[in-house]
């Protein structure tokens, strides 16, 4: 209890260690938050408390609790889902050369065929969770050539729940929507990059409604410019025209303002 | 024990000071919005992908303006505009308004002008990167040290031996995280 008021402050949680043969600790005279664990600690004891700290994924969850609730993105405050074992051990003796590796890969990206795609999947509890993602199910196709704003485009629209792919200039991309086109499962959203190498967002986007003109499709394309006017974008084609770096309300109400004029 | 506050209090006040400096702006915090249970690393992981990024644009426009036979400037401009994106993509104002202030000579093919933006540039760079990893540092500490481990005694003398080589093992981790542990009893 002493030790307790010392602490002054409310977000520190204490975890009690008390003798399994003789336990002396009340656990009535204890802050509700705080948790009890029997001597020794080692081993699994160790991992569940280290399990708690909020860098591993868990901000409010006790020791007991196994709970596996996901909140939606845009919610204030969420429940984390605790990491495993071997990612708590190599992050802790890591810590220091996590953010100056030199690898060439990013860890949340998978590249496939010079591609990246998201490994960024929900885990247990999909389902659920999925539904809560206003993007959920809706196939997004981004094409970018740097590879920072592709990230960032890609993992913002991830985690609102699209599934989303990449190719990085308008040759890919136009090439895509024509496999697209043919086998009749088109992307819900194209994010087009107006300025890659050889061919831009803007030309690509004007073969792609030349294409979709022969299906009677029109798939609604999304300019992404450096802080451009939206003209040429418009003139190109495109539905709308957001300034990068890509921001998740920005993406939000830029779809909404399209599904609501369809 | 002030010690858990003080790290928090330090890293909140040293986040406010890149804002207000101007090293990141709003789009840092974006990048932390970003962060959750399926990616709890990612700005640190963004960020680090940006310091690998931009040393290897700024070395090839090193390369580039030192060439003798003249100096290829749109090759430097491409660079630019590479850097211009990637530093948009964090946040990083002051790279990203050096690489605009680098367009306007690199367009004007003016050589002089250009080194003396790249100067400016890895200097901005440097200043960063050295601030974003301190403050990953107090980030990473101040959430270890967020478990406060509790010995209870009560009564010393029938105490059992506590297994110092694990409190040893959890100190040596927070220590090598940034952090500090003080001595308590």
């Amino acid at each position: 209890a002493e030790f307790r008021r010392g602490l002054h402050s409310t977000c520190c949680k204490v975890i009690w260690l008390d003798k399994p043969t003789s336990p002396c600790i009340d656990p009535k005279r204890l802050n509700p938050d705080d948790e009890i664990l029997l001597q020794p600690f080692h081993g699994s004891r160790l991992h569940r408390v280290i399990k708690l700290l909020s860098e591993f994924g868990n901000l409010s969850q006790g020791i007991s609790s196994s709970s596996e609730s996901s909140k939606h993105p845009y919610g204030k405050t969420r429940l984390r889902h605790t990491q495993c074992n071997d990612e708590i051990q190599g992050y802790v003796s890591s810590s220091n050369e996590r953010y100056s590796k030199q690898g060439s890969s990013s860890p949340t990206l998978e590249r496939t065929r010079g591609r990246l795609k998201s490994k960024r999947k929900n885990k247990d509890g999909a389902e659920s969770s999925n539904s809560e993602k206003p993007l959920t199910g809706k196939r997004i196709l981004i094409a970018e050539d740097n590879k920072m704003l592709s990230i960032l485009a890609i993992t913002t629209a991830t985690q609102l729940g699209a599934d989303v792919e990449h190719c990085e200039n308008g040759n890919e991309a136009f090439e895509l929507v024509c496999d697209g086109l043919k086998a009749q499962r088109n992307y819900d959203y194209i994010l087009m990059d107006c300025e890659m190498l050889p061919m831009n967002g803007y030309e690509a986007t004007r073969r792609i409604r030349i294409e979709e003109e022969r299906y009677g499709v029109r798939i609604p394309i999304i300019a992404l410019t450096a802080h451009t006017s939206g003209t040429e974008a418009m003139e190109a084609g495109m539905d709308a025209h957001l300034n990068k770096p890509l921001k998740t309300n920005e993406l939000m109400e830029v779809i909404e303002s399209i599904e609501t004029k369809e | 024990m002030d010690f858990v506050n003080q790290l928090q209090r330090k890293f909140i006040d040293y986040s406010s000071s890149l804002h207000r400096e101007g090293i990141v702006d709003d789009q840092f915090t974006q990048l932390r919005k970003l962060e959750d249970e399926n990616s709890p690393h990612f700005v640190m992981e963004v960020a680090s992908l940006f310091f690998e990024d931009c040393e290897k644009l700024i070395n090839n426009m090193a390369i580039a303006l030192e060439q003798k036979q003249g100096v290829d400037f749109k090759q430097i401009e491409e660079c630019i505009h590479q850097l211009k994106g990637s530093s948009s993509s964090i946040g990083a104002m002051r790279v990203k308004n050096a690489c605009i202030a680098f367009r306007s000579f690199s367009g004007a093919q003016n050589r002089e002008g250009c080194l003396r933006c790249l100067q400016q540039l890895s200097h901005e760079y440097s200043l960063l990167k050295n601030k974003l990893q301190t403050l990953f540092r107090v980030s990473v500490a101040s959430r270890c040290l967020y478990v406060c481990l509790v010995i209870f005694c009560r009564g010393n003398e029938h105490a059992e031996p506590f297994p110092d080589v694990l409190v040893f093992q959890l100190e040596k981790q927070i220590v090598a995280a940034g952090g500090s542990i003080p001595r308590v009893h």
